[in-house]
């Protein structure tokens, strides 16, 4: 396929008028002719059927045009990167983290990231989903990094990168941490230590009532490692995504029956013109081997 | 046969290959062999194939011997950037297409690079590998820890595209590779069922094409002897574009 090919099939699947299609591409029919013949033969089928007046885009015509649009994006975006990587010098890139994601998983891929770039300055902040969403369609963050277990709104692009199981996380003296895994059952009516800025809460809380368990919540924090000291203490058990870096004396069980889980995804706004910074960062994840959780991404 | 037992039983004809110490081409051939013995229909599908791409010219206007190639910037097996512009400061470069680490013919030309990467770095010049897949799948593709050169993840086809050098593979091809065995679109992280036309480029330090194999017919791969010999030639006239190895 030749991107002379591409150029020319977009034109022509966009104008259906060999003659328009022809002067748009500012060459003549003879030779747009051609090379959609050229294309034609080459993918096996007729990309188009020409009827008197009128063309229309074929079976195989119709099914290939989206993809050689994607072509046309992925060459450009070749050449742009090969292009601005000389001047991707103090670019700052700005990513919004959801705080209750770890940084274990993430940091590797960062390190990694920025030693390749060094012109790349990573701010990262975070915050609770609600707040992350209304950062990247303010502009405010570029990239956001989301663990978020409902449905991500039509206006984002979400890449999904990972995704992670949640245990509980109990006193190493509990009754339960004997166990090799928790039900959900088995937590009933124990004391809860809640962390405000758990996005899964709701979705956990439903399961839970659903199976007649009751959660008592006996302190709420913000912050994990407030959640995690109390834990520690004895003061009740807390629900946690698996990467945490969790203190070595308290004990780590996986909640079974259900299984909670939650996708990791990197999230753009839709639509937006992004920095070859930001292109950079996203290629680079997909082609990044994410360890530990289960992979997702498979480019 | 017609289940993935293709792949798998592939899998010790390319070792067996690989360790035969025959000239690539030869190699190559044992695994179009075994193709051809394990599955008549999905050997003739590929001569379908291949001989429509070829009719058709695919890959025709690939850069040609004394055209520039375009810089390409492209992460490595460890995620390090790599840019053809940078390895040009330190002398010629090989640049060789690859389909990814499923294709036992990529494997082969894979090996065989490596065996003459000590001889094209003491010519002065770098070998690199370009394919679509994650580079999580490079160690299945050179399975070699002292990593002879570095093999780069060029996603989405972006720079073979930009070559002239991507080729789509229809639906009754697509069918057949994912029934040996071959999961594409989950090595490549899309399912647009693009692939390169496996080519080598060698490129002298001025940044032109100096000799190149491109080839559709995926089971015939650049003459390893011919690269080394363009090697030896442009050490002593760096200028002349040699004759291409096509």
């Amino acid at each position: 396929m030749e991107m002379q090919q591409v150029r020319y099939f977009l034109a022509l699947a966009r104008d259906l008028n060999f003659t328009r299609a022809a002067e748009a591409c500012n060459v003549t029919q003879p030779a747009l002719t051609r090379a959609i013949q050229a294309l034609e033969a080459e993918l096996g089928g007729r990309l188009f059927h020409r009827e008197r007046n009128q063309t229309h885009l074929s079976d195989l015509g119709r099914l290939m045009l989206p993809y050689i649009q994607s072509i046309q994006a992925q060459a450009d975006a070749a050449r742009m990167r090969a292009k601005s990587v000389g001047r991707m010098k103090s670019v700052e890139l700005k990513i919004a983290a959801m705080c209750t994601l770890s940084p274990t998983l993430l940091s590797d891929f960062i390190v990694n990231f920025q030693r390749a770039h060094d012109g790349i300055e990573l701010n990262v902040t975070d915050g609770a989903a609600k707040q992350l969403f209304h950062q990247l369609s303010a502009g405010e963050r570029e990239l956001g990094v989301v663990g978020y277990p409902g449905e991500i709104d039509d206006r984002f692009h979400a890449l999904p990168l990972y995704t992670e199981r949640f245990v509980a996380v109990l006193p190493m003296g509990h009754r339960l941490a004997n166990q090799k895994d928790v039900r959900i059952t088995d937590l009933d009516n124990e004391p809860y230590v809640n962390r405000i800025n758990c996005e899964m809460a709701d979705f956990a809380g439903h399961e839970f009532a659903k199976h007649g368990v009751q959660v008592r919540v006996v302190f709420r924090s913000e912050r994990d490692d407030w959640v995690l000291g109390m834990i520690r203490s004895g003061m009740g058990w807390g629900f946690f995504p698996e990467s945490c870096t969790f203190p070595r004396d308290v004990a780590v069980r996986p909640l079974v029956e259900p299984e909670f889980t939650r996708t990791v995804s990197l999230v753009t706004v839709r639509g937006r013109p992004h920095s070859p910074a930001v292109g950079a960062f996203v290629k680079a994840a997909r082609a990044f081997t994410w360890a530990g959780a289960q992979a997702l991404c498979a480019a | 046969m017609s289940d993935n037992s293709i792949s798998t039983a592939l899998d010790a004809t390319t070792a067996a290959a690989m360790a035969s110490g025959k000239p690539l081409a030869e190699r190559l051939r044992m695994v179009a062999t075994h193709v051809r013995e394990l599955s008549p229909p999905f050997a003739t599908a590929v001569d379908t194939f291949v001989g429509r791409l070829n009719n058709a010219e695919a890959g025709g206007r690939a850069p040609k011997v004394g055209e520039a190639l375009p810089n390409f910037v492209l992460p490595d097996q460890v995620g390090r950037l790599v840019s053809l512009a940078a390895l040009l400061e330190q002398g010629p470069v090989v640049v060789a297409f690859l389909r990814g680490h499923w294709c036992p013919y990529c494997r082969i030309t894979a090996a065989a690079l490596a065996e003459i990467a000590e001889t094209t770095n003491a010519l002065g010049a770098r070998i690199v590998a370009i394919t679509p897949e994650s580079r999580r799948y490079a160690p299945q593709l050179m399975d070699d820890p002292g990593a002879a050169f570095p093999i780069l993840a060029d996603i989405d086809n972006g720079y073979a595209i930009s070559l002239n050098l991507a080729i789509w593979v229809d639906e009754a091809m697509s069918g057949l590779i994912a029934g040996a065995g071959w999961d594409i679109p989950a090595y490549q992280g899309n399912a647009a069922w693009m692939l390169p036309i496996p080519a080598v480029f060698l490129i002298g330090s001025d940044g032109v094409v100096a000799a190149r194999h491109v080839n559709p017919d995926y089971r015939e791969r650049a003459d390893i002897e011919a690269i080394i010999a363009s090697l030896q030639e442009l050490a002593t006239h760096p200028h002349t574009p040699n004759s291409a190895t096509d």
